[in-house]
């Protein structure tokens, strides 16, 4: 109160009134003071729990989301951990950089939309695809809030993302998923890293008796007692490497033997996936020992009185029963050649049918090819001297070059093509074996330059009892097995075989088989 | 005992033995006892005391291989060498075969002009 004040109110009301009203003023001015004091107080500790409440708020969105903020100009200024530690990039490799650079993937359509939005100061949402840095990728729900200026254009965007990709998974393998669960084989699909289960089909969940159980908390290694992770892995690294589109291989689980395919799927978003299908082979083993057993008895039971016939001929056009005119030897010599032919046609169909039946056993053996093919030159040099012919290797052969396999089966397959090229070469001829270091592979080629094959048998050269028909072909016929023989061993060693052909000028077969690895070497 | 081998020959199929008896004696000159089964190889053998034993291997009732099973637990036989003849000539059953002990495996249908060859190669060799 001013002193000019005081004294108006002196001279009004008297000196003692005019005190009692001063120091009421002064009170009530207290009181007010304090009162307003309080309120703020009140309000102070309003915001810090607003404050409080909002820091919670952004905790959960932390936890629960992936949040990036940035500037106007789409660059990045700010990224939560969540973002971090899912895309794999640091905040300073991602502050000032465009997201769409580094881990987005956006339709620059749906990015132009979404600008637009946000410049008229709406929100906007819609999904993405976001690229870890690993390669894998996620989907997302995107929801982006524009921060505006105070002349009302925009100044930053928030941006939220969810994870949606187990979602997305299922909407996209929806139909593919019904449909496994009505096939006979058991699916399994499960993470490459930890062999996490993703999905199991009916049929899967019913072998394993899980079919009320949450099977996505469990893994493979739980799936049978004797899964061993080391094999598994050791199976999988080729296809893992690329090297192969997939792996099948025969086990057995809970006691049934079965056979697994597996492959890897990378199609969908996310950690890649195993897939794997599992085929009950019960009832295809039945059948292939079924077939074992008939072949072993038809070995048996033709071997047996040809081996009497044989036997008993030979005897006698030996002299060894007692001397033999000359008409009756020449018969007998006929019978022997033709009981020859016949049991080669024994021989080649019994083998036949041992190659197409995957319980014959081809021998894992490290084998040396060059030496393998002097070998295969001495072995058939009846065959030389019955046509007429010289076998000879041709020079600078890889003496070192080893396949890993069955030599036995490999020199069959020398001695046919020798013997078929013997046969259609000219007297004098010269058939040449060749080896050659192809990388990954070895490459054998048999070459005559006899009469050749006629083009119109040429298309079907490998199948059965497929031979030339020409005057000259039926002149040296054989069983018509031989290159089938060929072809089901060359393909057993995982290797292909062709050939070239001139009608006249002669014929080339080429075998391609893979080369071994010292480790394949040391293996076998 | 000779160079050559007394040979006690298991075949059940009488055809062979007579191709045998005389690709081995008439043409090979060796000194053959044969019989028809692993049973009556059992009984005869320590009468016959063969040096060598020829066995077919697929036979009714008792197998080649059974029979020399059984003939292995007898000491005077418990060293005898074995070879067997078989027609079924994969890797697996030539391997099994002599994991039993048995010197060699001839294949089926032999050649009887070379048989006794074959088989006192064989012997002299182990």
């Amino acid at each position: 109160m001013s002193q000019g004040s005081e004294s108006y109110l002196v001279s009004l009301l008297g000196p003692a009134t005019a005190g009692a009203v001063v120091s009421l003023a002064i009170l009530l001015m207290i009181g007010l003071l304090a009162r307003s004091a309080l309120g703020h107080r009140r309000q102070l500790r309003k915001i810090r729990e607003q404050e409080d409440d909002l820091a919670l708020q952004r905790k959960a969105v932390d936890m629960h989301a992936m949040v990036k903020i940035t500037g106007v100009d789409g660059r990045i200024l700010y990224a939560n951990d969540n973002l971090i530690q899912t895309i794999g990039y640091s905040v300073e490799e991602l502050r000032g950089r465009y997201a769409s650079d580094v881990f987005l993937d956006e339709d620059p359509r749906i990015a132009a939309e979404m600008w637009e939005t946000l410049r008229r100061g709406d929100a906007w949402t819609g999904d993405n695809k976001l690229r870890r840095r690993h390669g894998t990728a996620i989907w997302v729900k995107t929801t982006a809030i524009p921060k505006m200026g105070r002349n009302g254009t925009l100044d930053k965007v928030i941006t939220v993302y969810t994870d949606i990709t187990d979602a997305k998974l299922r909407q996209q393998e929806g139909p593919l998923r019904a449909m496994f669960d009505r096939l006979q084989d058991e699916v399994y699909i499960f993470s490459v890293d930890d062999l996490r289960l993703h999905y199991l089909n009916k049929r899967a969940r019913a072998s394993l008796g899980w079919e009320r159980l949450n099977y996505r908390s469990h893994f493979l290694s739980e799936t049978t007692s004797t899964f061993d992770e080391a094999r598994f892995r050791e199976r999988v690294a080729p296809l893992l490497a690329g090297e192969v589109e997939a792996v099948i291989y025969e086990s057995s689980l809970s006691g049934r033997p079965v056979e697994i395919n597996l492959q890897l799927d990378e199609s969908v978003v996310g950690e890649p996936r195993f897939v794997a299908v599992v085929r009950d082979i019960s009832q295809r083993k039945q059948v292939e020992q079924a077939r074992a057993a008939f072949v072993a008895t038809v070995t048996h039971e033709l071997r047996a009185p040809m081996t009497s016939i044989k036997g008993a001929m030979k005897l006698v056009a030996s002299g060894a029963t007692g001397p033999i005119p000359d008409k009756p030897a020449q018969m007998i010599d006929l019978a022997l050649r033709n009981v020859d032919r016949l049991l080669l046609l024994i021989n080649d169909l019994l083998d036949l049918e041992k190659l197409d039946n995957a319980q014959t056993e081809i021998r894992r053996d490290p084998v040396n090819l060059a030496e393998l093919i002097d070998d295969a030159i001495a072995h058939n040099m009846g065959y030389a001297q019955e046509y007429g012919v010289t076998f000879t290797a041709l020079p600078a052969m890889p003496s070192t070059l080893q396949i890993v396999g069955d030599r036995d089966r490999l020199m069959q397959v020398l001695t046919n093509l020798m013997s078929n090229a013997a046969k259609f070469s000219e007297v004098g001829g010269v058939v040449e074996v060749g080896l050659e270091d192809r990388g990954d592979e070895a490459r054998i080629t048999v070459t005559d330059h006899g009469i050749g094959i006629p083009e119109e048998a040429q298309s079907r050269l490998f199948e059965r009892f497929v031979q030339a028909e020409t005057a000259e072909h039926k002149k040296r016929k054989g069983t018509g097995l031989g290159l089938s023989i060929v072809k089901s061993i060359v393909e057993r060693h995982g290797g292909r075989v062709d050939f070239f052909s001139i009608p006249g000028e002669g014929t080339t077969f080429v075998i391609d088989l893979p080369k071994a690895s010292d480790e394949m070497s040391r293996a076998a | 005992m000779s160079d050559l081998p007394k040979i006690l020959h298991v075949e059940d199929d009488p055809d062979i033995r007579e191709i045998a008896l005389m690709a081995l004696e008439v043409v090979g000159g060796l000194d053959v006892v044969q019989c028809a089964s692993g049973a009556e190889a059992l009984e005869r053998a320590p009468g016959i005391a063969p040096d060598l034993l020829l066995l077919d291997v697929m036979m009714p009732g008792m197998s080649g291989d059974e029979t020399l099973t059984a003939l292995r637990k007898v000491p005077q036989f418990s060293e005898t060498p074995a070879i067997f003849m078989t027609a079924k000539a994969q890797h697996s059953e030539v391997d099994r075969l002599k994991e039993l002990g048995a010197l060699d495996v001839i294949t089926k249908p032999f050649d009887p002009m070379t048989l006794a060859d074959q088989i006192i190669s064989i012997w002299q060799e182990r």
